[in-house]
Formats: C-alpha cells, structure tokens, sequence
C-alpha cells in the first residue's frame, strides 16, 4: 500500500494544480481562469518576497553558528554579518534611497564586484594566447572568425577597412544565431520534457528528493 | 632558445602587465579613436527616436551588480535619450541588488533639475521579486502586482500609472539585462507583442542576437561599443566613449598576440620539419 506524506504529497498536489492552470490558461481564454491564474501570480511574487527573507534568515543562522563556534576564518563570516546588518537597518530605517546605503552600495559592493569579474580580461586575454592556434582545421576556424570577431568590435579597425565590419555583422547574424537558434530550440524542448516531469511527478528531486 | 620560442613560452605576468598598460593609460589620457555606429545601435536609437512626447517606457533592470561599467553607461546615454524625448518612464527591477541603480540615475541625470516629475513623468517600483512569474504578473496586471512605488506611495496616488494598468499601455519596452532574457521576452514582449529595445553585456550579445532576427527585439545596445555608438548619435560623448579607447587598444593587443603567438608556432614547427628532414 503507498503511504501517504503528508508534506510531499501536499507539496505535489499544489505543484500540479498550480502548473496546469498556468499552463492551460495560456492556451485557453477563459475570464474566470485567467482571473485565477493572475492571483496565483500575484501570490508568486509575494511568496518569492519572502523567500529573500528565508534566504537572509538562513544566511545569518550559517554564519552566526560559525562565528559562534570560531571555525578557521570565522572573521570572514563576522564581516558578513556586520555588513549584512548594518545594510539591512539602513535599508530599513531610509530604503536604498538613503545616502549612507547608496554609499555602501556603490562605494562596496558594486567596486568589489566590477573589480573581480574585471579580473577575467586578464584571463581571457592569456587565454585566448594560449589556446586560439592553429593546430588543427576546427582551430584555424575558431582563430579566423574569433580574431573577425573582436576586429569587428574594435571600431577603429573597421576606418582600414569596412569588410572586417561587414564580415564580423556576418558571422554574429548568420553562423552565430542559427547556432545559438538549435541550442536555444533544444533546451526549451528540455524545460518542457522537465515541466512534464515534473508535473507527473517523475522528477522528484523538485520536491526535496 | 630563439625569440619566436621564447615568446611561445612568455611568462602570463608580463601579458598581464600589458593588458594593464593598455587598458589603464587611455582611461588617464584619452587618445579619442574613431566609433562607427553599427545596425544594432541604430535600431535601439530609430525606436526611442520614434516615440512621442507622453508615451510611456517601461525601463527594466535585471543584471548582476558586477556588469555596472556595462551597463549604468548605457543606461545614462538612453534615458538622456528619453528625456529629450519627453516620455515617461516606469522603472522595475528584477534582481534586488539593482534596485540602488535607479535613485542613482534620478540623481546622475538631474531628474528634478531637468522639471521631470515624480509620479507624473516617472515612477520607480523598485524590486518586484520572482522573475519569470513576477514579469507574468507585472505585465497581467500592473496595479495588482505592484500595489505601492519604492517610496510607498499607492499605485492609485500616482497619476502617471493611471494611464497604465498593463502591459499593452507602454509604448516601448527598455530592458537592460544581462540574465532572464528569455523570460523577460517570453512573458512581456512576446504574449502582448509591444517593442521591445535591450541593452546586454558584451557575454550576452551573441545569445541576444536571435531575438532582433525573429522581430521580438527591435534594437540591441552591446555592452561598451553599443554605448559609445548612441552616445556619438546622441552628440553626446560619455562614459562609454571614454572608456572605448580602453577597450578598443586591449583588443588591438589580444589580437597581436594571437598573431604573433601563430607565427611562432608556425616557425618553430618549419624549424623542427627541417631538422627531422636534415636528420
């Protein structure tokens, strides 16, 4: 006899419910369905408010236990949490219009974040060295329309000669979207297959295992 | 060991010195290279030129708070735009870490000294949080959705949101994103088919490109060139001119190098064809 669980089973049926509502009412034009389904949205965005709310709470209890328990680097996790609270009481205290959230804002986090994603044209630049040669015929393709590519995205070239401009449009417009067209095709056939699964409950990872 | 060998084995700190140099002197001393203005660039630009004075423009923002140089540039050149238009504007973000963007830019552009009016000519909603679903829900139903503005004034006190109840009543749709593309196009702009322009990141230009050959994406601002080329259409020289030389000479370098990096290859292989061949 198949036992009933109570969190799962009531978690699968809201899922499925939910799902194919969504689903049929965007085929099907019916006043009363779409009425229901524009509050089920509304409710998605309110339950996803406060899933940042978990999230912090979940944030503050990982950390706070580290700190607490003084794990190797445990400043790191106690500048976290200062940071995290000071934020978080000026946010609340005069939203992120206030001069001193704006000022941790764009003087903290946006120059740590830019100053680490800016790390990777060092990167790339050893990189594409290292790797872009002309060892075989995929490669001297991959050299050819990569070295296109970035001429066409360096204006000045393009005044020395205006094909590599019309080249490298070329290669974005044509090669590249009709690739990008079979990846993009391929992975929403895949978000449907996964959607059905899901709904029919062969996925059930979705559900917490 | 020969210079073309030694170069194949080129220690990565002096490249990285390189890019350095290259990247850092043109931001201290502009040396002002030539921008073109590409097809894409034109398209966003023809579609705000193309709008009337009142039409309302949802602005969306949905990137990761590490993509600002790309994107606040681009941001500030066409808002510049929309302001010269006289449209209005609705500003929503996707992502909670872009929501500081929008007071920045009321503040950058001068939005109070310029005469625009808040909650007349344009409203902030701040984070709606649930991506796809929130875009769902937003575009359904605008009211409902976003029941109160980032300062917590009610949609209904709001005069500008009383000719906009959903999607169907913005005139363009200004998106500057970097993730949730699709989501974006799949719930807003494809199911009411309005125009839709989008500034990207240099990363997410090529994924971007199919949706301007299908017809759903109207213009395409890419990344740092996009936002030099609508600063030159504008005549007004930005950010985005500024840091082109940067950008354009590091380019000229990986370039070189690649070059350079070949023909040693190609060399020192002829070398070895001709030792084995003399053996």
């Amino acid at each position: 006899m198949v036992k009933f669980n109570l969190r799962k089973d009531v978690a699968f049926a809201i899922v499925f419910f939910v799902g194919v509502l969504t689903a049929v009412e965007y085929f099907v034009a019916l006043p009363d369905l779409r009425r229901i389904v524009a509050d089920l949205q509304s409710w998605g965005t309110i339950i996803a408010a406060f899933s940042l709310g978990v999230g912090t709470i979940n944030l503050i209890v990982i950390h706070g236990r580290r700190v607490s328990s003084r794990t190797q680097g445990y400043y790191n996790n106690f500048v976290l949490l200062l940071a995290l609270t000071v934020t978080i009481l000026i946010g609340l205290w005069g939203t992120n219009m206030h001069p001193a959230y704006q000022f941790i804002y764009f003087n903290a986090l946006v120059p740590s974040d830019t100053a680490v994603w800016s790390l990777l044209a060092f990167y790339i630049a050893s990189a594409a060295i290292r790797t872009m040669k002309a060892r075989t015929k995929e490669g001297v393709i991959l050299l050819i329309t990569g070295i296109l590519v970035l001429i066409k995205n360096t204006p000045a070239m393009g005044v020395i000669w205006g094909g590599f401009t019309i080249i490298g449009e070329w290669l974005l417009s044509v090669p590249n979207v009709a690739a990008t067209r079979g990846i993009m095709i391929a992975s929403a056939i895949g978000i449907i297959a996964l959607g059905l699964r899901v709904l029919l409950r062969q996925e059930r990872t979705s559900l917490g295992g | 060991m020969s210079m073309l060998s030694r170069f194949q084995k080129m220690n990565p700190k002096v490249l990285y010195l390189l890019v350095l140099v290259v990247v850092g002197l043109p931001l201290i001393r502009p040396i002002n290279l030539p921008i073109g203005v590409s097809r894409y660039t034109e398209l966003f630009h023809s579609q705000v030129e193309s709008l009337k004075p009142g039409d309302v423009v949802l602005v969306s923002l949905c990137f990761a708070s590490a993509k600002a140089p790309e994107f606040y540039p681009q941001m500030v050149a066409a808002l510049q735009h929309l302001i010269m238009k006289k449209a209005s504007m609705v500003f929503v973000c996707w992502l909670p870490e872009v929501t500081p963007f929008t007071g920045r830019l009321f503040t950058d552009l001068s939005f109070d000294k310029r005469g625009l009016k808040y909650g007349t000519d344009y409203v902030d909603f701040g984070l709606i949080a649930g991506t796809a679903t929130a875009m769902a829900a937003f575009a359904r139903d605008v009211h409902k959705t976003a029941p109160a503005d980032v300062r917590g004034t009610l949609v209904g006190d709001l005069p500008l949101m009383a000719k906009v109840k959903m999607a169907t009543d913005f005139h363009l749709l200004m998106s500057f994103i970097s993730i949730y593309t699709e989501d974006f196009i799949g719930q807003v702009q494809t199911p009411y088919k309005l125009p839709l322009v989008t500034g990207t990141d240099g990363v997410s230009f090529a994924g971007t490109l199919p949706y301007l050959a299908s017809g759903q994406i109207r213009g395409i601002l890419n990344s740092m060139v996009g936002t030099a080329e609508y600063e030159k259409l504008l005549k007004m020289p930005g950010k985005g001119t500024s840091y082109m030389d940067a950008q354009q000479l590091s380019h000229v370098l990986i370039i070189t190098l690649i070059v350079l990096g070949n023909i040693a290859l190609a060399s020192t292989r002829a070398l070895e064809r001709s030792r084995r061949t003399k053996e």
